[in-house]
């Protein structure tokens, strides 16, 4: 069941990435870590998930993946420095793709609600909890989606 | 006179993109980062078209369509969200939305139904 939740956010990062982006997103990896994990987070987007599953989504990237991202949600003009439009356009993309995967959760019988968005730069990804890592890999650079579980999905 | 759109986001990045889109066909935007200061706006300003995200902090946007459906039965709201499920759709329409746009937002699509609404 888990691991079937999980592959609705994997679905969901390379169709919305792709398709806001106009950007190719290869999955390379996808490893469960039992005990948490800990790596390197440039940019850390985190949603909360509630509902029929309980649990954080987060999208961390590559600082050039999220000034690229920028670029195209500002019409290709060229963005070089960090701030908070670029924080505002890489929330969106999470929180786009939080929305995609939640219409893929409904379809599986599993209601959520999405929470706002939060960012953190330039920290490390830190968590003793059981979360399932995904890694992906863009021309712009890397991309990794952490799923974490409060709690067992109930299935209606 | 141009026709006033009310944009309710609390991405920036969204607002931006959609001030730009509406203002080169010539509408006024005004902006809103919240539920609760679209409500306050549209009591100010009495746009001609909304454009409602659901969630966003303090007043999620289902509660601000009914907040300014209460000041104007007739306020013309259209859902632009990422929140696509089905029974989120069901909620804004019940609420008072004319319709839905799931996000991500295309130019085209977004320009053709407010045109609907407004002309």
């Amino acid at each position: 069941m888990d691991s079937q939740i999980v592959n609705q956010f994997v679905r969901a990062t390379s169709s919305v990435f792709g398709q806001v982006n106009n950007v190719s997103l290869l999955k390379t990896d996808l490893t469960y870590f039992p005990d948490g994990c800990n790596f390197p987070a440039p940019v850390n987007i985190c949603l909360g998930v509630t509902g029929g599953f309980k649990g954080q989504f987060s999208i961390v990237m590559a600082e050039a993946v999220a000034l690229k991202t920028a670029s195209v949600a500002l019409a290709g003009k060229e963005v070089t420095v960090y701030d908070r439009l670029v924080e505002s356009a890489v929330c969106e993309l999470a929180n786009v793709i939080a929305g995609e995967a939640s219409k893929r959760l409904l379809e599986m019988g599993l209601d959520c609600d999405i929470t706002v968005p939060s960012v953190d730069r330039g920290k490390d990804f830190s968590t003793s909890s059981a979360c399932f890592v995904g890694k992906f890999e863009c021309e712009w650079g890397d991309l990794q989606l952490v799923v974490k579980f409060d709690s067992r999905a109930q299935i209606k | 006179m141009s026709k006033k759109i009310l944009v309710v986001d609390d991405a920036s990045v969204v607002r931006m993109t959609l001030k730009q889109l509406f203002e080169s066909y010539h509408y006024t935007v005004i902006e809103a980062e919240t539920g609760e200061e679209a409500v306050k706006k549209y009591q100010t300003f009495k746009p001609d078209l909304v454009t409602m995200d659901i969630t966003m902090p303090d007043m999620d946007g289902i509660t601000a369509v009914k907040e300014i459906l209460k000041i104007d039965a007739k306020a013309k709201i259209i859902m632009c969200s990422a929140l696509g499920q089905s029974n989120k759709v069901k909620a804004a329409v019940e609420a008072g939305a004319k319709t839905f746009i799931v996000k991500p937002l295309h130019p085209e699509r977004v320009l053709t139904t407010v045109k609907k609404y407004l002309d």
